[in-house]
C-alpha cells in the first residue's frame, strides 16, 4: 500500500491532435496554479513456479486525483500566442486502473507480459458542458508483451518478438455539419470535448540474434542483429483529422496521418572491444 | 555522398512524407439536427436573402436539407419591419423591395428574429462602413518560381478608415463567378492581419491583403475580376476567422475541430441551440478586366 502527493510546477498544453514537438510547456503563474496529485496504490507480488523463481507476477491498482489541470479553451490557438493564460481554464482530474504483470525468467521460452486497464478523466468548468471527459492521454488497454526465444540447439541464435497494443486516443471531432455561402463548416453538437476514439495502435516487432563465434584469444565480443519493425505494416494512426476534399469541397473526409506506416526492416552489427 | 544517392534518398523521403495520409472510413457519432442560419444583409440596392438549412451528419456530401415554413423578419432601429418570404418552400427567405426601397443603411442596426418549429431565434448586427476600392491592377507573373505558365497577379487598393478598429472581409469573383473555397476566405482589421492593428490604423490595405484576391491559376488575359470589400461587426470577424481555421484544419499540425461562434440565440435558453450566423455588411466593389490599360510591370 502507499500513497503519495506530488506537486508539479510546469503544465503541458497541447491542443494539436497527434503529440508532435509542437506541445507548449508553460510554468506556473498568478493565473496558472501548480498541479496537485495525490495517489494511493496498493499491490500484490509473488514469484512461484520451478525452483519458485520461474514466474514472477503482480497485481497493483491505484486511484489517483489530480488538482488544477489545465486545458485549453475551444478554438484556442496556442502557437505564438501572447495571452496564452486567456486561452486556458483549470479544472480537476482523476486516475484509476490496475497493472497486471507476469514474468517468466527461465525457460527456453521466456518473457513478460504486462496488460494496464485504465482510465484517466478531467473535468474542466466551460469545457464539454462542465462534464467529465476522458483527456487525451487515455487509453482503455495498453498490453505490452516480449517473447525470448532461446533455441537450445542453435546456440548462436536467439530470437525475440514483441506486440504492443493500445486503445486509441481520444479527440475531439464534429458530429455535424453546415453550410454557410456554400462552405461546409464542421460542428459539433453541444460543443463535447474528446468524443472521438483514433483506430488502436498495434504493432509486431520481431528480432534474430546471431552471436558471432566465441574463440580462444579472442577478446573482441560480436553480434548481428536482424529485425524487422511493424512485422505486419500496420498503418497506426499518429492522428486523425478532418477536412473537406480538395477537388470538391462539399466532400468532407476523415484524414489518417500516419508516421512509419510501413515494414521497417534492419541490420545492426554490434561488437565491443 | 554522391549527389545522385542524395538526390535519391530525398525523394525516398518525400515519397514516404506523402504516403502518410489515408483517407478513413470514421464512424461518427451524429448529433441531433439544427437550425442553421446563412445570413448576409447588405446595403445594396435590391432583394436580400437569408438561407435557412438544417444541420446534416458529417459525411452526409449531398446538399444541406432546406428549413422551410420558418417566420423570418428583420427590423432595425428605425422602427421598420421587413418580412422575408419563401413561397417556393425551397429554404431561401426574400425579402423584395417595393419601389426604390433599400433595406440596409449604413450605421443602423438589424435584429433578425426567425420562428422555427415552435423556438424564436434572435439575432442583432450593425452594418459598419466600408471603404471603396480605389483600383485594380495587374502584373504578368509565373504561377511559382519553378512554373513556366504565366498567369496575371491581381492586386486590388483601398485605405482604412482612421481613428477607429474596423474589420473587413475580401470576396472576389472570375468571370462572375464568386471564387469560395475555403482558402479563398480573406478577412482583415484595419487593413492587415494582426489583431494589433493600431499601427496600421488609416493607412492603405497591406500587400498580402491586396493580392490576396487571386486563384491559384492566377487570371488570363480579358479575364473579368471583380473585388468587393465587406464591412463586418467584431463578432462577424471573428466568425470568419475561426470558420476559415475549421475548414483549412489538417496535416502535422492538425487542431482539434472546435465549434465556430454563432449570434444566432435562441430566446429560450434550454430550448436548441442553432448555428450559423447573421452578418450585415456594406459592400463596396470595383470591377476590372485584364487589359492593357489594367497592366502594369512591377519588379516585385
Amino acid at each position: 500500500m502507499s500513497y503519495n502527493r506530488l506537486a508539479q510546477y510546469i503544465h503541458l498544453i497541447s491542443n494539436t491532435t497527434a503529440s508532435t514537438p509542437l506541445d507548449i510547456w508553460t510554468p506556473s503563474t498568478n493565473n496558472i496554479k501548480p498541479q496537485l496529485a495525490d495517489q494511493i496504490a496498493g499491490g500484490y507480488f509473488k514469484n512461484f513456479g520451478h525452483t519458485g523463481q520461474e514466474f514472477e507476477a503482480s497485481v497493483e491498482v491505484y486511484y489517483k486525483w489530480l488538482q488544477n489541470q489545465i486545458d485549453y479553451i475551444d478554438g484556442a490557438s496556442l502557437i505564438l500566442n501572447k495571452y496564452l493564460e486567456g486561452d486556458l481554464l483549470s479544472g480537476k482530474g482523476r486516475a484509476y486502473g490496475a497493472e497486471f504483470f507476469i514474468k517468466r525468467n527461465t525457460g527456453v521460452v521466456n518473457g513478460w507480459i504486462s496488460y494496464t486497464l485504465a482510465k484517466t478523466e478531467r473535468q474542466v468548468n466551460g469545457i464539454n458542458n462542465d462534464n467529465w471527459y476522458p483527456t487525451r492521454f487515455d487509453k482503455r488497454h495498453t498490453l505490452t508483451s516480449v517473447l525470448l526465444f532461446d533455441p537450445p540447439h542453435a546456440k548462436r541464435w536467439n530470437f525475440s518478438a514483441t506486440f504492443t497494443f493500445a486503445t486509441g486516443t481520444p479527440g475531439t471531432f464534429p458530429t455535424n455539419r453546415f453550410e454557410y455561402e456554400g462552405i461546409v463548416v464542421p460542428q459539433n453538437y453541444g460543443n463535447t470535448r474528446n468524443n472521438y476514439r483514433i483506430p488502436a495502435y498495434h504493432r509486431l516487432d520481431l528480432a534474430a540474434t546471431l552471436q558471432g563465434r566465441k574463440r580462444p584469444g579472442k577478446r573482441k565480443e560480436d553480434n548481428w542483429v536482424f529485425s524487422v519493425y511493424n512485422a505486419y505494416a500496420r498503418k497506426n494512426a499518429f492522428s486523425v483529422y478532418f477536412q473537406p476534399n480538395t477537388d470538391n469541397p462539399r466532400i468532407t473526409e476523415a484524414i489518417r496521418y500516419s508516421v512509419f506506416a510501413t515494414i521497417i526492416p534492419s541490420v545492426t552489427y554490434n561488437f565491443k572491444f | 555522398m554522391k549527389p545522385t544517392l542524395l538526390v535519391f534518398l530525398l525523394a525516398i523521403a518525400v515519397i514516404g512524407l506523402n504516403s502518410c495520409t489515408t483517407v478513413i472510413d470514421a464512424k461518427l457519432d451524429t448529433g441531433p439536427i439544427q437550425l442553421s442560419v446563412d445570413g448576409l444583409l447588405t446595403d445594396q440596392p435590391g432583394s436580400q436573402s437569408i438561407r435557412l438549412t438544417q444541420t446534416a451528419a458529417y459525411f452526409d456530401n449531398s446538399t444541406p436539407p432546406a428549413a422551410t415554413s420558418a417566420t423570418v423578419t428583420v427590423s432595425d432601429n428605425t422602427g421598420k419591419t421587413y418580412k422575408f418570404l419563401d413561397p417556393a418552400n425551397t429554404g431561401n427567405y426574400v425579402w423584395q423591395p417595393t419601389g426604390n426601397d433599400t433595406l440596409g443603411h449604413i450605421g443602423r442596426t438589424y435584429q433578425l428574429t426567425i420562428t422555427y418549429q415552435g423556438e424564436t431565434y434572435k439575432a442583432t448586427s450593425k452594418i459598419n462602413p466600408v471603404p471603396l476600392v480605389d483600383s485594380i491592377i495587374f502584373v504578368k507573373r509565373k504561377l511559382s518560381p519553378l512554373s513556366k505558365t504565366e498567369g496575371y497577379r491581381a492586386e486590388f487598393y483601398a485605405t482604412d478608415f482612421p481613428n477607429r478598429v474596423d474589420y473587413y472581409r475580401v470576396r472576389f469573383y472570375q468571370n462572375g463567378e464568386l471564387q469560395n473555397k475555403p482558402r479563398n476566405i480573406i478577412t482583415s482589421q484595419d487593413g492587415v492581419f494582426g489583431s494589433n492593428s493600431s499601427v496600421a490604423d488609416g493607412l492603405a490595405f497591406i500587400v498580402p491583403i491586396r493580392r490576396s484576391v487571386n486563384p491559384d491559376s492566377l487570371y488570363a488575359l480579358n479575364d473579368v475580376v471583380k473585388v468587393e470589400v465587406h464591412s463586418l461587426t467584431a463578432d462577424a470577424f471573428r466568425f470568419w476567422q475561426q470558420l476559415r481555421t475549421q475548414v483549412t484544419n489538417g496535416g502535422l499540425f492538425a487542431t482539434p475541430s472546435a465549434n465556430v461562434p454563432t449570434n444566432i440565440i435562441n430566446t429560450n435558453a434550454a430550448g436548441r441551440p442553432a448555428t450559423g450566423f447573421f452578418i450585415t455588411s456594406a459592400i463596396r466593389s470595383r470591377t476590372a478586366s485584364v487589359v492593357q490599360a489594367n497592366i502594369r510591370v512591377r519588379e516585385d
